[in-house]
């Protein structure tokens, strides 16, 4: 599920609500489509457990109820954690996000070899004290150097492997957390996405939990 | 369904022709049998199979040639199995369908409900093999349709039908069809797409609903520049009515219209090509009358004869030639402003050496696998040198297969694969089209005496329309169902 590509889960969605006969909204127009809108695009290869989704009913549905529904239709490896009802006005969740977390995985990782633990939280440690953090970036064959160091929000040790890393989801600028990590333990992008990434949770402006959909593999 | 797997026919154990619907479960009683054991050798697993009717066995036949590199003989190795008849599901609403089709997550090439409306079509277009393979036409029932649709909707939340037909506009009762769907499901944001559509004449209320499902292009097929030429292929639309089509279709709000033809067909002629053009730039006019420039694609392929149809006899045109005509169309087109696609002429090419191909290809199939050939019908993966060279290797020489006309009694190697379409009607049809002579629609009109029906069991099935269009949205009632029996007319 997790190769599923954001496009492809708004798809699957659509189709589970329909199976679920669950009484979603639809746009008016031309090509109608489900009222229901996900925060920000997971990438691909990246396993959640913090996804939102909005959705707009023509009637009233109670959220435990929508949720049972949801479930007994969704295919094996998603699924809806919780499910709370909303006020009709409320902003786009994709507009409100500000951050977002992740666990990387080095376990049974050839990079964490040469490290140990100390080593680790020293890399850690020297990176974030650092005020600016170059990558580059290849964007229609130009190659191109952003500063990733103020998208960091937090960067750190959760046992001897797993690192927990923070990103701060505005308006300027985004860095994909296996980016982070090629440039910390100084590997190629190709490499570091090849480790298991895991979300963890996604913070909003407003106090705006909903659906939480558990994406793994 | 493959009824031409002469060039393949080394690679695989059976092959089914014809439907596949009823004859799968006889093969997996027997494969089964084999699995548990019942079926000792492989020599006696094959055998069962080839006593199911419509299962070709290649291994149990040889193929003899003549000094000229001709079929000579095809030789059966079973005393009891000298040919194989295609398999005919008589009725389609007998057959139950699956309900819960598998739904991919990753989208697909065809991400939608598909539903076959009509197998089969009885127009005759002498070029064509789906028109003779799949013969007689029958139709599903419009309520069979709709309870398909109704169930495989909501198992699998898809939001797009597709009608599936050679031509969906043949389907007897299209018009109710598409409109009673329209009245269940369109309030369940449901759209329905039609593949291939003939429009003659519309209906408003039916040209609406077209209009609402079709967002892209509009294909109109002539196949040929003129109507002598649309004669021979026995696909004898007139010019004015083409021009009266384009002219609704844009009426109707299309802004572009794609125009398919081919080239390199039977009696072609130069003033053949110069038609293309010219009918092009008449479908151009009519846009422009109405005030606007439409987009006009030319797309032109090169005819490829088939086996089992009435041109099997005839000569492919020369790879040369081929480019040559597309440089001229080229040209021409460019210069009244319309856009012109084609195909890649080298693949035509061996298009037609393995559309009528024999078993000995095989070799060069399996040379050309293992110096690198793959996906070649992917224009930017295909390896023409390779491929050239293989069949050197092999000594074999493709435009044996392409370039030669046949004579009249030559055994093909498809000859004991009966696509239940007589030889003898085939080569009737091929001097009927040399004297462009019509074979009217044996679904509307008499029986052509193919040989495909027994007008007992295998027959056309049709389900006309009541009484025009339906316009009440409140039920849908059962249409008057009436099965379309063409009593045979021996004259």
């Amino acid at each position: 599920m997790k190769y599923l590509g954001h496009l492809e889960l708004v798809t699957l969605f659509s189709r589970a609500i329909r199976r679920a006969d669950i009484p979603v909204a639809y746009s008016a127009g031309f090509h109608p489509l489900p009222k229901i809108w996900f925060g920000q695009p997971l990438a691909v290869g990246i396993e959640s457990i913090a996804e939102n989704l909005d959705m707009e009913l023509t009637e009233y549905g109670k959220p435990e109820e929508i949720k049972k529904r949801l479930n007994a239709t969704l295919p094996d490896g998603i699924k809806v954690l919780e499910a709370v009802e909303l006020p009709l006005k409320l902003q786009p969740i994709s507009a409100i996000i500000t951050d977002a977390t992740y666990l990387i995985c080095l376990e049974n990782s050839r990079f964490l070899l040469p490290l140990r633990r100390e080593g680790l939280e020293e890399l850690l440690n020297n990176f974030l004290q650092r005020d600016e953090v170059v990558i580059f970036k290849e964007r229609e064959g130009k190659k191109k150097g952003i500063n990733i160091r103020p998208l960091i929000k937090g960067l750190s040790l959760k046992g001897d492997n797993t690192i927990q890393l923070t990103l701060n989801m505005g308006t300027t600028g985004s860095v994909k957390p296996w980016e982070v990590i090629a440039c910390l333990l100084e590997m190629s992008d190709s490499d570091s996405r090849l480790l298991p990434i895991l979300k963890i949770k996604e913070t909003h402006g407003v106090a705006y939990e909903l659906f939480r959909l558990e994406k793994s593999i | 369904m493959h009824l031409i797997p002469e060039p393949i026919a080394e690679f695989f154990d059976a092959f089914v022709l014809g439907d596949g619907e009823e004859v799968i479960l006889e093969i997996a009683d027997i494969v089964i049998g084999w699995k548990d054991g019942k079926i000792r050798e492989r020599e006696e697993l094959l055998k069962r199979l080839a006593r199911v009717e419509g299962v070709y066995v290649p291994a149990l036949f040889n193929a003899a040639y003549n000094a000229d590199g001709t079929v000579k003989e095809i030789i059966p190795l079973l005393k009891d199995y000298t040919g194989i008849n295609k398999r005919i599901v008589p009725d389609l609403n007998k057959l139950p369908l699956p309900s819960r089709p598998v739904v991919p997550f990753p989208q697909i090439v065809h991400d939608h409900l598909s539903v076959e409306i009509n197998r089969g079509c009885t127009r005759g277009c002498r070029f064509c093999q789906a028109g003779m393979i799949y013969r007689p036409n029958r139709e599903r029932s419009p309520e069979n349709i709709i309870r398909i649709v109704e169930g495989a909707l909501k198992n699998t939340g898809y939001d797009e039908v597709s009608f599936l037909s050679l031509s969906a506009g043949d389907y007897s009762c299209i018009q109710d069809t598409l409109i009673n769907f329209m009245d269940r499901f369109a309030g369940e944001k449901i759209a329905v797409s039609l593949p291939s559509m003939r429009v003659g004449t519309l209906n408003p209320r039916f040209a609406e609903e077209i209009k609402r499902v079709r967002k892209t292009g509009f294909t109109m097929a002539p196949e040929a520049g003129s109507e002598r030429l649309r004669q021979v292929i026995n696909k004898g639309i007139e010019e004015e009515a083409l021009i009266d089509t384009a002219r609704n279709v844009f009426e109707m709000g299309w802004r572009s219209i794609k125009l398919y033809y081919m080239m390199g067909l039977p009696t072609e002629t130069h003033a053949d090509m110069e038609g293309i053009i010219r009918l092009s730039s008449r479908v151009q006019e009519a846009g422009k009358r109405q005030g606007f420039r439409p987009k006009i694609n030319v797309s032109v392929s090169q005819f490829i004869p088939k086996a089992h149809t009435p041109f099997q006899w005839e000569p492919q045109i020369r790879l040369e030639e081929c480019l040559e005509r597309q440089t001229f169309l080229r040209r021409e087109l460019k210069r009244k402003k319309l856009d012109f696609k084609w195909h890649d002429a080298r693949m035509s090419f061996l298009e037609g050496v393995f559309s009528r191909g024999d078993r000995r290809l095989s070799r060069v199939i399996m040379a050309a696998f293992e110096q690198g050939c793959r996906f070649d019908s992917w224009g930017d993966q295909l390896r023409f040198e390779t491929w050239e060279k293989v069949f050197r290797d092999e000594g074999i020489a493709p435009e044996f297969y392409t370039y030669r006309k046949r004579n009249k009694d030559e055994v093909f190697p498809w000859d004991h694969l009966n696509a239940r379409v007589d030889k003898k009607f085939l080569h009737d049809e091929y001097e009927r089209s040399l004297k462009a002579e019509e074979t009217p629609d044996c679904k509307t009109d008499k029986c052509s005496i193919c040989g495909v029906c027994d007008h007992k069991v295998i027959k056309n099935i049709s389900f006309f329309e009541e009484s025009g269009v339906r316009s009440q949205k409140s039920e849908v009632k059962p249409s008057a169902i009436s099965i379309s029996h063409q009593p045979v007319k021996y004259d």
